[in-house]
């Protein structure tokens, strides 16, 4: 390794070839709770020429690379593999064209998804994918996630938004896919291959993202209620009416009482339940689905329906929102959170079934998330250190995933598979499937370099 | 693994990252050890036995400007600044072991700071090079250039003395009515040398205000530059000086520094275990009051006159991430007649004063205060108030170093002037 270290240092200048183990045990994790591993050396190339050098010599010397972007990942893509190397992308943060003409934008990889909206806000423009770590995050990992957020019920997933990208792929050559087309079935739809592939195709260098004009109005409200089962069939019932707001959030009792402990935003801590819906569009036609919703929520029994009054209110909304998986943390020392994702007719289904299971296996959980999408995230507030209850932890994810299977749900919505979820991912896909999957990484990744054991082994 | 609640607290942050984009040392070079998930993953990794206490850990957390912005972003609740000053104790005591306090931290955390008469011995000598008109021939002659450029900017920083003494007591200016309360001021080691004016000004607009002002001469320091640093025992020793000068003497404490009150403020915590001080301590930290928080907690008699200037507000991270007090000052200030107020962009980033962050990370902190700068040139605000010597200083500093030069002041230095000109108008009608 020490070789391939000062080689690394001929390839980038050394001051960007970090090998301290202060610097080693700061990038040993993302957001993933209870894993860690450290790598041999963290780089920060500032070239694609750069980053296929590095890439040439990982397959000469037969060392691991791990891209890696702000590190919120909840699935460990981003932890460093057994003595690799980690390419640090954070640093590539510049927005380099916003085309008005185009509605399009080209962004380096390490541009923070937060910075990326309000750049293009100033413009009148709207991007709208918007994870809970917005602030921090980068397109690149938003890319290699497929991430989602809370917008997505209407506006789709980041993959709605990749036009093209330039990636090195793991044998250093450089890949420049997709553009400003709006329209194009020239080949295999590559795009949809590398977004979501978690690091384990090729690094990204530049995204080519789609823009769409900002909404001309929005509504936010706010819909508490005493039971969880009222709030989830009030998103089947909002749906059911062929009404898709732009973002329907749904929060339990516990996650309500965390994110007020933490926003002071006068949020009952009492409630039950609660759901963030938004509104956007044409006013017109913001007035009438925000009625229609309001009808629902009531003859759901919303005990109160509250409309933030101006945009600063309803930013606040959101942003406490954002904060509740994180807010959970505060009640006990480890948080585990999960993904589990059914069709939108099964929520109520799936809402049950966690409290069931938490009752099942004396756990405390607290479950928030995307409810228009069918997206929830049940989240295990325990103690790392209490061996007895970690056991409990483990029983209770693996029939909440065989449950969620059952109810035609997939194990990941949009945290991906990475370390965290490769046990579950063969139960979930068909054997032709991962033959497929194992096919193209093995084509492109043929010595295995580019962070592997990550998705599958 | 252990169980302390120090423990607890590395082990409550579950590496979000929500913290990263408000760190201001991440902002410089963006490096996660530079950060207070890596800081806080190293503090971890030192009580997992994972690491030693390093030149590099040692570094990586004296880098850190302690402003805990990174508190007030955590939604998980993690007291980043306990753990911080946790870390500080154990490095103080490695350090102490291995006999390797650095002798500056030992004269001045040891000696320095533990008499405020030593203190003014210094404050003293320094009056006298700034007023015999030493300063002023060095700085002209030239002199300066034969030292390093950090040496040279460090003698720009430095302000004038200001150490004229207010009296020890001030009774209620309402003289027909019996005082509201008793209120005492702690008056800061810092303050004591460079601003007795704004003690001045703090005891004149509380009695203005119907309080009888009690304001003990040769205080010494609060403790927070020695607890800062890791010096716990110093800090505790100073803590109990500070209770007995109060105890039994007044209703309630009043502090004109951020950075002295979010310290005094914990007392109960630092002497918790101290059987003879603990219930004495929590009196304490129960009753003080940063003096903005006491005016919009109390409320104020509004001056007559108005200012007819526009007023920026930069929030002292002891006071806005600390204290947790982030919208009284800006209630006080929109109350004053006749200041138009604006919002400071980012106001509650650090400016990089940060205690002596200013002289001993001196390129961090320009480049904070060089944006600090930048954004109050944004607002093209007459008067920037902050309420923290560190933050007047660094202010006045910015200054010297940029084109937009607003008047620098404490907040109630501001109140008073407004008091004392209503009280000329009178005069003179
Ligand atoms: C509080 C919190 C809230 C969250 N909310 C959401 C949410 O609402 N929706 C959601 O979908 N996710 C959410 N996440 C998960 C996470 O933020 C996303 O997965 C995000 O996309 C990760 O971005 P990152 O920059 O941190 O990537 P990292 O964690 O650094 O990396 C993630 C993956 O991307 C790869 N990668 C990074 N950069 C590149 C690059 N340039 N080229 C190739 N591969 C790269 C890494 O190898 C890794 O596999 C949340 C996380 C947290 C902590
Ligand atoms: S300190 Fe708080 S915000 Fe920062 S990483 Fe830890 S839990 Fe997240
Ligand atoms: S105290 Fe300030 S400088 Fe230190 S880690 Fe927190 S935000 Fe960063």
């Amino acid at each position: 390794m020490k070789n391939a270290i000062d080689e690394l240092k001929k390839i980038i200048t050394p001051e960007k070839v970090l090998t301290s183990r202060e610097d080693m045990l700061s990038y040993a994790y993302d957001g993933t709770p209870l894993l860690q591993q450290l790598p041999e050396a963290v780089v920060i190339p500032e070239t694609a020429e750069q980053i296929s050098a590095i890439l040439r010599l990982a397959n000469r010397e037969g060392f691991p690379v791990v891209p890696r972007g702000s590190g919120t990942g909840l699935s460990g893509g981003a932890i460093p593999v057994r003595g690799s190397v980690v390419i640090l992308m954070s640093d590539w943060n510049r927005i380099l064209e916003i085309d008005k003409a185009n509605l399009t934008a080209w962004v380096q990889p390490g541009v923070r998804t937060q910075d990326f909206q309000r750049a293009v806000q100033e413009q009148g423009l709207f991007y709208p994918p918007d994870p809970g770590s917005q602030a921090i995050c980068t397109i690149g990992g938003n890319v290699a996630e497929n991430a989602g957020g809370l917008r997505g019920l209407k506006y789709g997933v980041t993959r709605d938004y990749v036009m093209g990208v330039e990636m090195v792929l793991p044998d250093g050559t450089v890949m420049m896919n997709g553009g400003k087309n709006v329209k194009n079935v020239a080949g295999y739809n590559l795009r949809d291959l590398i977004v979501g592939s978690e690091g384990t195709l090729g690094i990204f260098t530049r995204v080519l993202l789609k823009l769409i004009p900002k909404p001309a109005a929005s509504k936010t409200m706010l819909a508490l209620f005493d039971s969880l089962e009222q709030a989830a069939q009030s998103v089947s019932d909002i749906i059911a009416a062929h009404i898709i707001p732009c973002t329907m959030e749904f929060l339990d009792a516990t996650t309500i009482r965390c994110v007020e402990d933490f926003a002071h935003i006068g949020l009952p801590t009492d409630a039950g339940a609660l759901l963030l819906l938004e509104s956007d569009g044409h006013p017109g036609q913001v007035a009438d689905e925000s009625a229609k919703m309001e009808e629902i929520l009531k003859r759901n029994k919303a005990t109160e329906i509250k409309v933030a009054r101006n945009d600063a209110e309803a930013d606040r909304l959101k942003t406490a929102r954002r904060a509740a998986f994180s807010a959970l943390a505060r009640i006990r020392p480890t948080t585990i959170l999960e993904d589990a994702t059914v069709p939108r007719s099964e929520l109520a289904r799936l809402v049950n079934t966690v409290t069931g299971l938490a009752a099942k296996y004396n756990l405390m959980v607290g479950n928030f998330g995307h409810a228009g999408d069918g997206n929830m995230h049940p989240t295990v507030l325990t103690d790392e250190r209490d061996k007895d209850e970690m056991e409990r932890v483990e029983l209770f994810f693996d029939e909440l995933y065989e449950e969620t299977l059952r109810l035609g749900g997939t194990i990941t919505g949009e945290h991906g598979v990475g370390l965290a979820k490769k046990k579950y991912l063969e139960k979930m896909m068909s054997r032709p499937e991962m033959q497929v999957m194992r096919s193209i990484k093995k084509a492109l990744d043929p010595n295995n370099i580019l962070n592997p054991g990550k998705i599958f082994s | 693994m252990s169980h302390s609640a120090n423990y607890d607290q590395l082990l409550n942050c579950m590496h979000c990252g929500l913290c990263l984009p408000v760190c201001p040392t991440f902002s410089i070079t963006g490096r996660e050890k530079d950060s207070p998930r890596g800081r806080i993953r190293l503090m971890k990794s030192v009580a997992d036995g994972q690491m030693d206490i390093s030149a590099g850990y040692m570094e990586a957390l004296d880098f850190c400007l302690d402003c805990q912005a990174c508190v007030s972003a955590c939604p998980a609740g993690v007291q980043y600044g306990d753990l911080l000053e946790h870390a500080r104790e154990e490095i103080y005591l490695h350090q102490q072991k291995e006999g390797r306090v650095h002798w500056f931290k030992r004269l001045t955390l040891g000696w320095l700071f533990t008499k405020q008469s030593r203190l003014r011995a210094l404050g003293m000598a320094m009056a006298l090079y700034q007023k015999s008109g030493l300063k002023f021939l060095v700085e002209k002659s030239g002199v300066l250039h034969l030292f390093p450029e950090k040496l040279r900017e460090w003698h720009r920083l430095m302000p004038d003395v200001d150490m004229k003494r207010p009296p020890v007591s001030l009774a209620s200016a309402d003289k027909k009515k019996k005082a509201k309360m008793r209120v005492g001021i702690v008056s800061g080691c810092v303050q004591d040398i460079f601003f007795s004016s704004v003690n001045g000004d703090t005891q004149e607009v509380l009695a203005r205000n119907g309080y009888e002002v009690y304001l003990p001469p040769d205080q010494n320091c609060c403790g927070s530059v020695a607890g800062h640093n890791g010096d716990t025992a110093t800090a505790k020793e100073l803590a109990r000086q500070l209770i007995d000068m109060f105890h039994g003497r007044v209703d309630q404490i009043i502090i004109n520094a951020a950075g002295c009150g979010s310290f005094m403020k914990k007392y109960d915590q630092l002497l918790a275990g101290d059987s003879a001080w603990a219930e004495k301590a929590r009196w304490f930290a129960q009753n003080t009051r940063d003096v903005m928080e006491f005016l919009d907690e109390n409320g104020f008699v509004a001056p007559e006159k108005p200012l007819n200037k526009s007023v920026t507000y930069h929030e002292p991270c002891h006071l806005s991430h600390a204290q947790q007090i982030k919208e009284a000052p800006r209630r006080v200030l929109k109350q004053l007649p006749g200041v138009s107020y604006v919002e400071l962009p980012e106001a509650s980033w650090c400016c990089g004063s940060a205690g002596v962050y200013n002289i001993t990370h001196f390129e961090a902190s320009m480049i904070l205060l060089d944006r600090k700068m930048d954004n109050l040139k944004k607002t093209g605000a007459d008067i920037v108030v902050t309420g923290n010597p560190g933050c007047l200083i660094q202010l006045a500093y910015g200054n010297k170093r940029s084109a937009f030069q607003p008047e620098v002041l404490h907040p109630v230095s501001l109140i008073n002037r407004l008091y004392k000109k209503s009280a000329e108008g009178n005069n003179d009608d």
